[in-house]
């Protein structure tokens, strides 16, 4: 009986994964990659991030907001790759450079991809991300605030700053 | 132009960026793969379709009892009521109550069967049960996915215990046994043709050699493993022996002397069956059925015939009582033709339960028909 239960609660717990894989799967792909700047790389950090992720489902513990769960992992997972490329040698980076996006998206696409990409890959990172989940995936200050581990004040000021940048960047 | 929008605009681009499609499927079956090779840990309880999840302390509970204590807190639910055993009684996998058949009711049944050919007989039932329960399944369209797994198990782990139980029975009840693995393989495997891979694989059986080889022999053709049809005729001319040895003051000592050595001569036969050479030993085994077939027709004119309806052997004749039609009685040799129909009520029996079953016995023919055996 024991057995049974756990096995229900197996099916159940999958079935809460694949869930939030199919709703955010993409979403932590993009934080990921305008993050990384790579593609391969940002397909890695999503995977990484969802294992992370079932090691909170299998472990039982308390998830009140599952959308920023995942962005917090992604980003804690992208913070420990940026600490690993520091240790790694200039051939290595080199190889692990910038690189175009899905080779399966039509080329004028992935053209148009590349250049935003691109573009505010001259941003710093933390620009980078607040724009990314503003403009992009729209959300509040208050939320991202939430799962960058910064006050919905500084979340906004940095959004501030960073729009004003990117402006400077595309129309100067 | 308004600059500010424009640059939000140009970000908005990025919206449609998406995993390809076979990156998609890949990080999916990987994550999967993942998640079933570190399942969830014990007492953790999902909330399905809910965005939270809570962990309960200590595990799931029954009354507030931890996990090492269900046992004792079903049998508390047992003495309070029986209400939760029995209603688990009708379930099938996927059912709620489902394990509470299976593990505590089943459990309970057992306990009760005593001897090996009791036990014997309750597994086969069970069998039986579990194919019952696999049709329900089918009817519904459920025998599939997770649920046809379970059952699929269930039916291997029934096998398993009725084979398990056999192995101490005597003859008459590990064949019928047998027959009843072999006919729950070949049934089950018939409902889920469908999906092969639910299909129950005999050497992934836990059973004894004989009883795999007769399942595959069976399932490679229609007729009964010979194994199988070696048993049940040992037991049908021993069954006959006995009985001519007993019945010595009913009949004539000529004629006893002449059933008794076709019955000596079946039962050589049958012994001497090399289950290596399948067709010789066929025929072997056909030529001491048919031998068996003359004795028993003799036999059954001579009075009125008991029998057993599992094995379909005669394990008793009531001289005082002779068969209505058949005058020509106990010449010892009456041969192969159709004698009359002799009807036989009764009878006892082997585990001493009656059976009220009417049976029309054709003397040489049914026999085998009762026992569902064809050569």
């Amino acid at each position: 009986m024991a057995y049974v239960s756990r096995y229900m609660k197996q099916k159940e717990a999958e079935q809460q994964f694949l869930d939030a894989y199919h709703q955010f799967g993409d979403a932590i792909f993009r934080f990921c990659l305008v993050k990384v700047s790579n593609q391969e790389l940002a397909e890695d950090i999503t995977q990484e991030t969802f294992i992370k992720y079932w090691q909170y489902l299998r472990d039982g513990k308390e998830i009140t907001n599952t959308r920023s769960l995942l962005y917090t992992i992604a980003n804690n997972a992208a913070k420990d790759w940026y600490k690993k490329k520091k240790a790694v040698s200039l051939d290595d980076r080199m190889e692990v450079g910038k690189e175009p996006i899905a080779v399966e998206t039509p080329a004028e696409v992935q053209a148009a991809y590349n250049e935003v990409l691109d573009t505010i890959s001259e941003l710093e990172e933390g620009d980078r991300e607040v724009l990314l989940l503003t403009h992009v995936e729209g959300l509040p200050p208050r939320e991202i605030g939430e799962m960058l581990g910064e006050s919905a004040n500084t979340i906004s000021v940095r959004l501030n700053r960073a729009t004003k940048r990117l402006k400077k960047l595309l129309y100067v | 132009m308004n600059e500010e929008k424009n640059t939000t605009e140009y970000l908005h681009s990025l919206k449609d960026i998406s995993l390809s499609e076979s990156s998609r499927a890949r990080i999916e079956k990987e994550l999967l793969a993942h998640a079933q090779f570190h399942p969830v840990r014990e007492g953790v309880r999902v909330a399905a379709g809910s965005r939270s999840i809570r962990q309960v302390q200590g595990s799931t509970s029954l009354f507030g009892l931890r996990l090492t204590f269900m046992p004792l807190a079903l049998l508390l639910a047992v003495f309070i009521s029986g209400g939760v055993t029995f209603a688990a009684q009708g379930t099938v996998p996927g059912d709620a109550l489902y394990p509470v058949k299976t593990e505590f009711n089943e459990s309970v049944r057992s306990a009760f069967a005593i001897g090996a050919n009791a036990e014997t007989r309750l597994q086969t039932k069970l069998l039986a049960e579990r194919l019952e329960e696999a049709g329900e399944l089918q009817s519904e369209n459920r025998l599939s996915g997770d649920i046809g797994v379970n059952m699929k198990t269930a039916v291997e782990s029934q096998i398993e215990s009725t084979a398990s139980a056999a192995t101490d029975a005597d003859t008459a009840t590990r064949v019928v046994a047998t027959e009843a693995i072999i006919n729950a393989v070949t049934t089950f495997n018939a409902m889920v043709e469908n999906d092969t891979s639910l299909a129950i694989a005999v050497d992934a059986l836990d059973v004894d050699t004989n009883t795999k080889t007769a399942i595959s022999t069976s399932l490679a053709s229609n007729p009964i493993d010979v194994a199988v049809l070696k048993n049940s005729t040992e037991t049908r001319a021993t069954a006959l022996k006995n009985l001519l040895v007993t019945s010595s003051a009913e009949i004539s000592t000529e004629v006893r002397t002449a059933l008794e050595a076709k019955v000596d001569t079946a039962l050589a036969l049958v012994t001497d069956v090399s289950l290596e050479a399948e067709a010789e030993a066929r025929t072997q085994i056909t030529e001491a059925s048919n031998l068996l077939g003359e004795v028993e027709a003799a036999l059954t004119t001579m009075g009125t015939a008991t029998i057993d309806t599992d094995t379909g052997t005669i394990i008793d004749i009531d001289f005082s009582t002779p068969p209505p039609a058949e005058p020509n009685r106990g010449d010892g040799e009456t041969q192969n033709q159709n004698q009359s129909d002799t009807t036989t009520t009764t009878d006892v029996d082997v585990d001493g339960s009656v059976d009220t079953d009417i049976i029309n016995v054709d003397a040489d023919a049914s026999l085998e028909a009762t026992s569902g055996i064809n050569l």
